[in-house]
C-alpha cells in the first residue's frame, strides 16, 4: 500500500511583522484539504503568537482561525515548540494545538518526506 | 537565511559508489544516473532577487537539462517572478510554470499566459505525484 508524503511545516517567522506566518497556514490548509498528503504544521520562537494572540495585533491573523482547524481535522497535527521539557494539550483563543519539546520535533521532523520553512 | 527545504533532494545528484576492483584496491566511480522523465517539483515562495529564487531558477535550469520534467509552483513573494526571463525562459524549454491565483490577485498581478494560475491543489498534485519536491522559502 503507498503512503502520502508526510509534509511539515515549521514556521518561525513572527506573524506580528511578516505575513509568512499566515500564508504559512493558508499553504498548508490548502495542502491537507485535498487529501494527497499528511500535513502538519508547527509554530517555532515568536510563531508561537500565532496561536496565542489576538488576530487583528498579526498580519492576516484571520488566516489562523480560518485555516489551521481544517489541518487537524484532516489528521494533521498543529504544535508549538515550548521552551520548557513537557508536553501538554492547550487551547487558546480557539485554536487547539500541542505544545511539544526538541525531542518531539525531531520526531515530527524525522517522519516528515518535506519539510517547508516559513 | 532561508532554507532550502527537502529531504529528498540527494537523488537528483549522479550516484558516487565505491565497487571493487581486481587488484583489491577500491576505487571510488560515478555511476550515472538516468534522470530522463523523472518528475521535480519546485515551490518558491520568495521574491526575484532573493537568493532562494536565484537557486531555484538554477536548480530548474539543471534539472531541464538533464532531461528532468520540472514543475515550478511560484507562491507568496514568488508570484512576483513570474515574469522573470529566466523562468519565461525555461517555460519555453518545456518546464511548467504554475502561480498562486490568489496570490497574484493580492498582488494585483494581471491574469496573462506568463504561467498557469492555479489554486492549492496544485501543490498537493506535486507534492504527491513528483519524485521529488523541493522547496525554496
Amino acid at each position: 500500500m503507498e503512503t502520502k508524503p508526510a509534509v511539515l511545516f515549521l514556521v518561525d517567522s513572527d506573524p506580528r511583522t511578516s505575513h509568512r506566518p499566515a500564508e504559512a497556514a493558508r499553504l498548508a490548509a490548502g495542502i491537507a484539504a485535498w487529501g494527497q498528503a499528511t500535513v502538519s504544521i508547527c509554530f517555532c520562537g515568536p510563531a508561537t503568537a500565532a496561536l496565542s494572540e489576538w488576530p487583528e495585533d498579526m498580519i492576516d491573523g484571520n488566516h489562523f482561525e480560518r485555516h489551521l482547524p481544517s489541518i487537524a481535522e484532516s489528521s494533521g497535527i498543529i504544535a508549538a515548540l515550548e521552551v520548557r521539557d513537557s508536553s501538554s494539550v492547550a487551547k487558546r483563543d480557539g485554536i487547539e494545538h500541542k505544545s511539544i519539546n526538541a525531542t518531539e520535533l525531531s520526531e515530527l521532523s524525522a517522519k516528515a518526506t518535506q519539510l517547508l520553512r516559513f | 537565511m532561508r532554507g532550502i527545504s527537502s529531504y529528498r533532494t540527494a537523488g537528483l545528484r549522479p550516484a558516487v559508489r565505491s565497487r571493487s576492483i581486481d587488484s583489491g584496491l577500491r576505487a571510488k566511480q560515478t555511476l550515472p544516473v538516468d534522470l530522463h522523465n523523472k518528475k521535480l517539483g519546485l515551490l518558491i515562495s520568495v521574491a526575484p532577487g532573493q537568493p532562494n529564487f536565484d537557486h531555484g531558477v538554477r536548480l530548474a535550469e539543471t534539472a531541464l537539462a538533464a532531461g528532468v520534467n520540472v514543475y515550478c509552483y511560484c507562491i507568496d513573494d514568488g508570484v512576483a517572478g513570474i515574469r522573470d526571463e529566466r523562468l519565461q525562459s525555461l517555460r519555453g524549454r518545456g518546464m511548467k510554470l504554475h502561480v498562486c491565483a490568489m496570490g497574484a490577485e493580492k498582488r494585483d498581478l494581471a491574469i496573462d499566459d506568463s504561467a498557469v494560475f492555479s489554486g492549492l491543489t496544485v501543490v498537493g498534485d506535486l507534492i504527491a505525484n513528483t519524485d521529488r519536491f523541493v522547496s525554496f522559502n
